[in-house]
């Protein structure tokens, strides 16, 4: 027994023990290291692995919880959205039968080459290589891959006149294919065009694409009218003046189609769209036939739609 | 003999809950040391014999996660064993509150120790850093701890064995 005053402090069977444990470890530290390591990995092997491995499943109790919580916000928000998504379909499909919505771009089109101008100043009357031989009667609808030529006026057996949208008495009921702001396309001279009747403050914009409205049930809907290249807005007057670019090069036209049937129903009269407050344009003088000599006899043909046509909705009817 | 065996599974459970819910209940880099906390026991209620045997094979245990520094382990807790059992006369070996300090100190003289060498960091900056915090835990898990370990290795004896 060592003592310190009265104090006992170490017994020499622990001071023995003590360096004998402490010996031990030295032993055990000097072990060159593929045997630490070999009596280390036994250890943990034979001791501790076999509760490992539920011991890793405990804590990753946590961690399968939270993920749990996570998927469940996530199934319960697709779950929503898949709801979402269905009453949508069916809210459209409701609403494509109610508006009676068909396949679109199945109109009968007989093509038609330009064979003669009637003189004009600006604005010419077209002849085409049509005629009522071909199916082709007064109203039908002619229009260009580029946009909405006019509408025939007068037919013969082997020929047609259409008149131009250029035309000072047409007039086509317009829509802007953006913000669905409703007009009238007419020329205001020449190949300058405008939009008319548009209420002040619409949302009309440089740019907007202008396609016929077909609401004026002369011309279908979605031809294409010109392009919104100025908008003017006067104190004194309660609508804005649109120019509008025309689409069509009536001067680089000689390729052209006539609508003689399909979705497009029967054809409309020529008489320009009722736009109140524009009083009847009487009809106009019909002009001499060209020469038979001068016309060019070209087989009618069908003609599947340009694509940029076929993905316009048709409307009114 | 139960008392010993009871003694090595004390020390087994120990590095093994030490090992297996190590990431669980660390916090900042701390966590409590089990195995202090039962050498310290076995120090102040038996002796230093039992403090410095449980030490030795509960610090051989812990040594076998780390191969690299085996036998460390081993020494520190015979140490600490050692230690607990030669100022249990000045303390009150049955209290709580003496256990508990017991173990937070012994903890605060270990954990540093074992550290440093096993990184080869600055002892003081790592007893700043972790020691101070591990020993605050340690006693934290000393008051749960110790009454468990109590009634299980130091059962109170039956009225006829009084």
């Amino acid at each position: 027994m060592i003592r310190l005053g009265s104090v006992k402090l170490l017994r020499r069977h622990d001071v023995a023990l003590l360096a004998a444990l402490l010996l031990a470890s030295l032993v055990l530290s000097a072990f060159p290291s593929e045997w630490r390591q070999g009596l280390g990995d036994g250890v943990v092997r034979i001791c501790f692995a076999p509760l490992e491995l539920p011991a890793f499943q405990l804590r990753s109790l946590r961690s399968s919880w939270r993920e749990n919580e996570s998927l469940r916000d996530q199934l319960a928000a697709a779950r929503l959205t898949a709801i979402r998504l269905t009453e949508a379909r069916l809210e459209n499909d409701r609403l494509r039968s109610l508006l009676s919505l068909r396949e679109r771009g199945a109109w009968t089109v007989v093509t038609a080459q330009v064979s003669g101008r009637e003189p004009a100043l600006l604005t010419p009357d077209l002849r085409i290589d049509r005629g009522s031989d071909d199916g082709l009667r007064p109203g039908m609808i002619v229009f260009a891959p580029d946009g909405v030529v006019g509408a025939v006026t007068a037919v013969q057996g082997g020929s047609a006149t259409v008149r131009t949208v250029f035309d000072p008495q047409s007039r086509v009921s317009a829509i802007d294919l953006r913000s669905r702001v409703l007009g009238v396309f007419r020329t205001a001279g020449g190949t300058h065009c405008i939009l008319d009747r548009v209420p002040l403050r619409s949302d009309v914009r440089v740019g907007d694409t202008i396609v016929s409205s077909g609401y004026g049930q002369l011309f279908p809907f979605g031809l294409p009218l010109g392009t919104v290249s100025g908008v003017t807005t006067r104190k004194s007057s309660l609508t804005c003046l649109i120019d509008v670019s025309p689409a069509l090069d009536i001067n680089r036209l000689t390729h052209l189609f006539v609508i003689t049937g399909g979705d497009h129903g029967r054809p409309a009269s020529l008489e320009p769209a009722a736009v109140p407050g524009v009083p009847p344009v009487p009809p106009r003088r019909r002009r001499a036939e060209p020469p038979a000599a001068l016309r060019i006899s070209v087989p009618a043909t069908r003609v599947e739609l340009p694509e940029t046509l076929q993905m316009l909705p048709e409307r009114g009817e | 003999m139960r008392r010993g065996i009871l003694a090595i599974f004390a020390a087994w459970l120990s590095v093994f809950l030490q090992s297996a819910l190590g990431g669980a209940i660390t916090v900042a880099g701390m966590a409590p040391d089990l195995l202090c906390i039962l050498v310290m026991l076995a120090a102040l209620r038996i002796g230093p014999l039992a403090a410095m045997r449980i030490g030795f094979l509960g610090g051989f245990l812990a040594d076998c996660y780390h191969p690299a520094t085996m036998g460390l382990c081993a020494a520190c807790y015979t140490v600490a064993g050692f230690a607990g059992g030669a100022v249990r006369d000045r303390l009150y070996p049955e209290k709580l509150a003496g256990q508990v300090a017991a173990a937070a100190a012994l903890a605060l003289a270990v954990v540093p120790v074992i550290a440093s060498l096993r990184s080869g960091g600055g002892y003081l900056s790592i007893l700043l850093r972790h020691g101070i915090g591990s020993a605050v835990y340690t006693a934290a898990a000393a008051v749960l701890l110790l009454p468990l370990y109590n009634r299980l290795l130091f059962p109170r004896p039956s009225g006829r064995e009084r």
